[in-house]
């Protein structure tokens, strides 16, 4: 592959980075609908359920394939589909393959051309895992899938934050309110871009170590959540705190401190994967969202370097997909796509 | 590390300029001074005095110049008071609005003559300082103007001032260090085992730190970072049993001259590092220092793992590094390599001693900053290298090769530091050399640009350069 694109390519028309009312967070179980500014799925509270699904177009013209998704998935989330009665808080987001976007092969890479590329992707979220395969059987019907992964969220504690297999809280530091979110993640047309990493984690090897070793390859503390650096669960990380013999507190190579953005000079991506277990091993369905790819690849290139958790996994299938602007009944999900070519 | 950017409330609750707002305004200062009514022209007012305008912004960068477009944004400062007076001790006052502006009319006060004073008070003294000046604005930008300036209206010319209060914790770390050279002209004879940096200049400009001994640190002994046009000479001091001897982060125009950096873990390294603003590193001179035997154990530990290495340049554009002795550093003499997305550029060494290195000189690069960009890394007879051979794009006795090379070289693997004392056991210096003359006798000045460094005159040092200063198992 060739090198990182370092800039989101698609300039669209500026001052859509308002957050849409439709986007910003229903609460769980509630209906959702899918038109607004941007797409449903990325700034929604995330459900428990995730389906991603990768298609293959074989050479169809992607805008009448666009529409027609748009409209089911405004019948599916409404309940106005015969075949989900009962959506839910169904979210349904389309992002599609933009050959500005191309992710270089990265260390841990182990996957095969058949699970990388692909034309289109869906990510098919809700909290009744029934109503999210039925939705994803719906709208995949009629194209050929490339590969696909279900995912589920650990349940969130006390404290608000669910756990990965690893017995870790993840997902703590993200973009919160309208100006990191426009910083990181929506472009000014209303688009993002959508990583997509299936990561499986060698979960008994890393159960092996004892709980202090864990907590020095992620951290963090795994009974609270907390930095190793002191507080609690949100506190911020004190990359810079040091042992009086000079040593960081969050170690060298601790999975949170190569992963921090502070380090790369870019603003921070939105992450909202799933755990997923199964035929294809177990570990992390790593779905983030950003402005500009960069922001993941160089967050990537500081963990290829040096971060203690790469021991423990590898990449079996990887994407990367432009999410298209929110869409309505008279400006259809392909619109955008029209007015590019 | 945080960068402490946000903004804090300034805590002055004053009303806005209203008329009754002066009126209360006036009674909450003490009385002093007139009341005033506006539009009651008084006898002796200088009835054809121009307007006073007032712009009093949050200075971020202290850089003395109104920074209001992106990247650093200087929003104005409500509720500062401003107080025009005249000879006679007449004033007229108000409070900055929301915009942090105010425009004072003269003609309708009892204020006569036309030439006033203007003083901003400080809205939050426990927070605020009153802003530096630029020392030379280029056109088109706004320079601060002191907090207390002087105007002159008559005959109806209006007169306009932008002032402002800067709070350092807006753009320092919030651990702030020992001491800092803080835009005076000399730090003397400082000596202090700190938890972190000794002598540490962050964001600040226009000075010399010199003559000054740092040892037992566990980031390192002198630190200069954060500045852009940084105008900072670094030169005749000592750093031993630091984790780092000497460090520059993010710096422009630093010159590092004629010191010693002996038996720490690192000597000296210039890095960029997007923790902090303006990165990336860019050009500085080190020329004429001793950076030898940097191997030492019985410090803090390095805390990135470094060891052994006598100069490090990381993700570093412009750096020179010349006429210095590089010796006895077990992992490289000079190591040169890309920080993040930032490769190391248009880096200069030449006119270096090395010897008795794990290697003389090292270099490599990554994909991730595009590959290998041109340096003229001089090699001299003898010395070692990393990557062997070395390759046209990096020496200089070919010439510069080609200006980007795109094949990166592999990471150089440095030699593993053993654990770390903490800092408080590093043992004391010995008695240090004072300073000529009595201290209490230096006047304090304001800054001043230093002395211009003539690299051409200065030759590579002795081994025993500022030994006398060293700890005698050092020398």
């Amino acid at each position: 592959m060739t090198g990182p694109s370092r800039r989101a390519l698609l300039q669209g028309a500026a001052g859509l980075a308002a957050l849409s009312a439709c986007s910003s967070g229903p609460e769980q179980g509630s209906p959702t609908t899918a038109y607004g500014v941007h797409q449903a799925g990325v700034t929604t509270a995330q459900q428990g359920f995730g389906n991603l699904v990768v298609l293959d177009l074989h050479h169809a013209p992607i805008v009448p394939v666009l529409e027609a998704l748009g409209e089911e998935i405004e019948r599916l989330v409404s309940g106005r589909a015969a075949d989900v009665p009962e959506p839910g808080d169904l979210t349904v987001t389309v992002g599609v393959a933009d050959p500005g976007l191309v992710l270089p092969t990265f260390a841990r890479d182990t996957f095969g051309p058949e699970h990388c590329g692909g034309d289109l992707v869906l990510q098919v979220c809700g909290s009744d895992p029934v109503a999210v395969l039925a939705a994803s059987d719906r709208l995949t019907r009629d194209h050929a899938v490339r590969w696909s992964q279900l995912g589920f969220s650990g349940a969130a504690g006390k404290d608000g934050f669910g756990r990965n297999l690893l017995g870790f809280h993840d997902g703590i530091v993200q973009p919160r309110g309208r100006e990191e979110l426009s910083a990181g993640v929506w472009g000014d047309d209303g688009s993002t871009v959508m990583v997509v990493r299936r990561i499986v984690l060698d979960v008994e090897g890393f159960n092996d170590l004892a709980v202090d070793q864990q907590e020095a390859v992620i951290g963090r503390r795994k009974s609270t959540g907390a930095p190793l650096s002191g507080g609690h669960l949100t506190s911020p990380l004190d990359l810079a705190a040091k042992t009086p013999a000079g040593a960081y507190l969050i170690p060298v190579d601790a999975h949170v401190r190569r992963a921090h953005p502070l380090a790369t000079g870019r603003p921070l991506m939105l992450r909202r994967g799933y755990s997923f277990a199964g035929e294809q091993g177990s570990g992390l369905l790593f779905i983030s969202f950003q402005r500009d790819l960069a922001e993941f690849i160089q967050t990537q290139y500081r963990l290829d370097a040096g971060d203690a958790l790469n021991r423990y996994l590898r990449v079996t299938a990887s994407g990367v997909f432009r999410v298209l602007p929110g869409f309505s009944a008279s400006r259809g999900l392909g619109a955008s796509m029209n007015a590019d070519r | 590390m945080s960068k402490a950017r946000h903004v804090r409330s300034s805590g002055a609750h004053i009303r806005r300029g209203s008329r009754a707002g002066r009126l209360t305004l006036a009674i909450a200062m003490g009385g002093i001074g007139m009341l005033v009514f506006p539009g009651a022209q008084q006898a002796g007012a200088a009835g054809d005095d121009g307007t006073v305008s007032v712009r009093v912004v949050r200075e971020i960068n202290a850089n003395g110049i109104w920074d209001h477009t992106a990247p650093i944004l200087e929003p104005g400062l409500p509720g500062a008071v401003v107080t025009v007076t005249d000879p006679q001790g007449h004033t007229q006052s108000g409070p900055t609005d929301d915009q942090g502006q105010l425009t004072l009319d003269p003609s309708t006060s009892s204020l006569t003559g036309g030439k006033y004073r203007v003083s901003v008070s400080n809205p939050d003294p426990a927070v605020f300082s009153p802003a530096f000046a630029a020392a030379s604005p280029t056109a088109g930008q706004t320079s601060l103007s002191p907090s207390v300036d002087f105007v002159d209206v008559s005959g109806g010319k209006p007169a306009s001032i932008t002032t402002g209060f800067w709070n350092p914790s807006d753009y320092t770390q919030d651990n702030p260090r020992i001491i800092s050279a803080h835009q005076r002209d000399a730090v003397y004879g400082v000596g202090a085992g700190s938890v972190y940096t000794d002598i540490y200049a962050f964001n600040r400009q226009h000075g010399t730190i010199a003559n000054s001994y740092a040892s037992g640190s566990a980031d390192s002994g002198f630190y200069v970072g954060q500045c852009l046009h940084c105008d900072i000479v670094v030169t005749d001091n000592v750093a031993e049993y630091n984790a780092v001897g000497y460090e520059s982060a993010n710096s422009t125009g630093v010159s590092v001259v004629r010191n010693r950096f002996s038996r720490n873990r690192v000597g000296l390294t210039m890095s960029s590092d997007y923790q902090e603003a303006f990165a990336p590193q860019r050009k500085a001179i080190v020329a004429g220092n001793v950076v030898s035997d940097n191997n030492e154990a019985q410090t803090p530990e390095q805390a990135d793992g470094g060891f052994g290495i006598g100069i490090g340049l990381g993700g570093s554009t412009g750096v020179e590094v010349l006429k210095n002795r590089i010796e006895g550093n077990r992992s490289a003499g000079l190591l040169v390599s890309p920080a993040e997305d930032l490769a190391a550029k248009d880096n200069t060494a030449k006119g270096n001693v090395y010897a008795g290195n794990g290697t003389d000189l090292a270099f490599w690069s990554s994909a991730q900053s595009g590959g290998t960009q041109a340096n003229c890394l001089e090699r001299p007879a003898g010395a070692t290298t990393y990557p062997r051979p070395w390759r046209a794009v990096l020496g200089c006795e070919s010439g510069r090769g080609p200006l980007n090379d795109a094949e990166d070289i592999a990471p150089f693997r440095t030699v593993p530091g053993p654990a770390g004392i903490a800092f408080l056991d590093v043992a004391p210096p010995g008695l240090l050399p004072t300073m000529p003359g009595d201290p209490a006798s230096v006047p304090y000045r304001r800054a001043q640009a230093p002395d211009p460094i003539d690299i051409g005159s200065l030759t590579v040092p002795p081994r025993t350069w500022l030994a006398e200063a060293a700890r005698r198992s050092a020398r």
